[in-house]
């Protein structure tokens, strides 16, 4: 029986979220402080994180239901996650945020790319940690 | 937003004192008891884990004169520490319980044996806990990310790859019979520590809720969190049906 499924279930789901992004945020702004691009610093985690986080805008953009759109190759494969991008991409004012983000991927360092990033991540923790911390998991028996 | 900023210094002590306090559980255990070396080796890296946050959160308030944009994020921050040491608090006390006089020692030690002959397990060993409840439990290795993230953020080491959770109802540490499922939560560990999940269940459990849609729109419980107690649901079953059976076929060259 793996506990992760009985004691606190989506919600640990919902705390790696919200980790994953504080560690991008983290590595993001020593980034801005250190005035370096992506590439002269060998950080592969915020490429993944980075790369993540487009890989799942891309598929929530497309059509279909949100549950078919979990990824093997995705970090934000679970529902949970895919959910959590879902939801701050439809409040996030920025037409263009994926063309940002792809371009800070692609080797870009530009201040206005990271902070939309940072942005971006900062929102993500927030929401994830909302649904870590929503009582009606204690009261709902899945 | 000046109480809130009043409160940021209260916040970051109540947390750093959690923090030590579970610090000194792990690095002071009763002189009374022994434990397991992979019991020891958690006891470890837990104590590491909350010096290293301890020192990240050590100058914290410094945030309470930020602009609102930073000080918002600073307190996000800190909520996110808090979630992750909460998370992995309830397995302090419950590991310090089971000491090698209250887990079947030797059985874990003749099953890990036996683990050790699959390839890529040769090393991995399991950290025994009690659990309140009947069942036994293995702590899925996809939650050791969340301390593998937090570990990134307070630049600690990372946890030990070859390392296990295992819970154990807590009267059945020196019982024989019953303590054999913890072969079950051993294939489990492994079933999910080769990512067989990842490869097919999440396609079978997607194509099942698939089909499955239908009949719950029919009767009106379509939202977003009866998909997810779904999804939940029919990836537990597809991993029952699964995880034995994983271990059982795994190659031992």
């Amino acid at each position: 029986m793996a506990l992760s499924t009985v004691m606190a279930g989506e919600r640990t789901n919902y705390l790696s979220v919200a980790l994953r992004a504080r560690a991008a945020i983290k590595t993001l702004k020593s980034l801005m402080k250190a005035r370096q691009g992506l590439l002269s610093l060998p950080n592969a985690e915020l490429q993944e994180d980075l790369n993540s986080v487009v890989q799942s805008l891309k598929a929530i953009e497309s059509s279909g239901p949100l549950h078919a759109k979990l990824s093997h190759e995705a970090t934000y494969r679970r529902f949970e996650e895919i959910q959590t991008v879902d939801e701050v991409r439809k409040s996030f004012r920025d037409a263009q945020l994926l063309p940002r983000l792809e371009a800070l991927l692609s080797g870009g360092c530009k201040q206005d790319d990271m902070l939309t990033a940072v942005r971006l991540f900062s929102a993500i923790e927030r929401k994830a940690l909302y649904h870590y911390s929503d009582p009606s998991w204690a009261g709902s028996g899945f | 937003m000046r109480l809130l900023r009043d409160q940021l210094q209260r916040e970051v002590a109540s947390l750093y004192a959690f923090v030590e306090t579970v610090s000194s559980a792990c690095t002071s255990p009763s002189q009374a008891v022994s434990y397991s070396e992979s019991s020891s080796k958690f006891f470890d890296y837990i104590g590491h884990l909350a010096a290293r946050t301890k020192a990240h959160i050590a100058d914290f308030d410094r945030h309470a004169e930020d602009n609102t944009e930073e000080f918002v994020e600073a307190r996000t921050e800190l909520w996110t520490l808090r979630a992750a040491w909460r998370e992995l608090h309830q397995f302090i006390k419950p590991s310090a319980d089971a000491d090698t006089l209250n887990q079947p020692t030797a059985m874990v030690a003749a099953l890990v044996n036996r683990l050790h002959e699959l390839k890529g397990f040769e090393s991995t060993d399991f950290t025994i806990f009690h659990t309140d409840s009947f069942d036994y439990a293995q702590v899925n290795p996809s939650a050791t990310e969340a301390v593998a993230i937090l570990a990134r953020i307070v630049d600690a080491h990372q946890f030990p790859a070859d390392l296990g959770l295992i819970g154990i109802p807590n009267s059945q540490g020196s019982a024989l019979f019953l303590n054999c499922l913890l072969a079950h939560e051993i294939g489990e560990y492994a079933y999910a520590k080769r990512g067989i999940e990842s490869r097919l269940a999440v396609d079978a459990a997607a194509a099942l809720v698939e089909g499955l849609m239908s009949r719950i729109k029919d009767q009106d419980q379509s939202s977003a969190h009866h998909r997810t107690a779904w999804m939940r649901r029919i990836e537990n079953w597809t991993t029952k049906a699964l995880e034995d059976v994983a271990l059982l076929r795994s190659s031992k060259s």
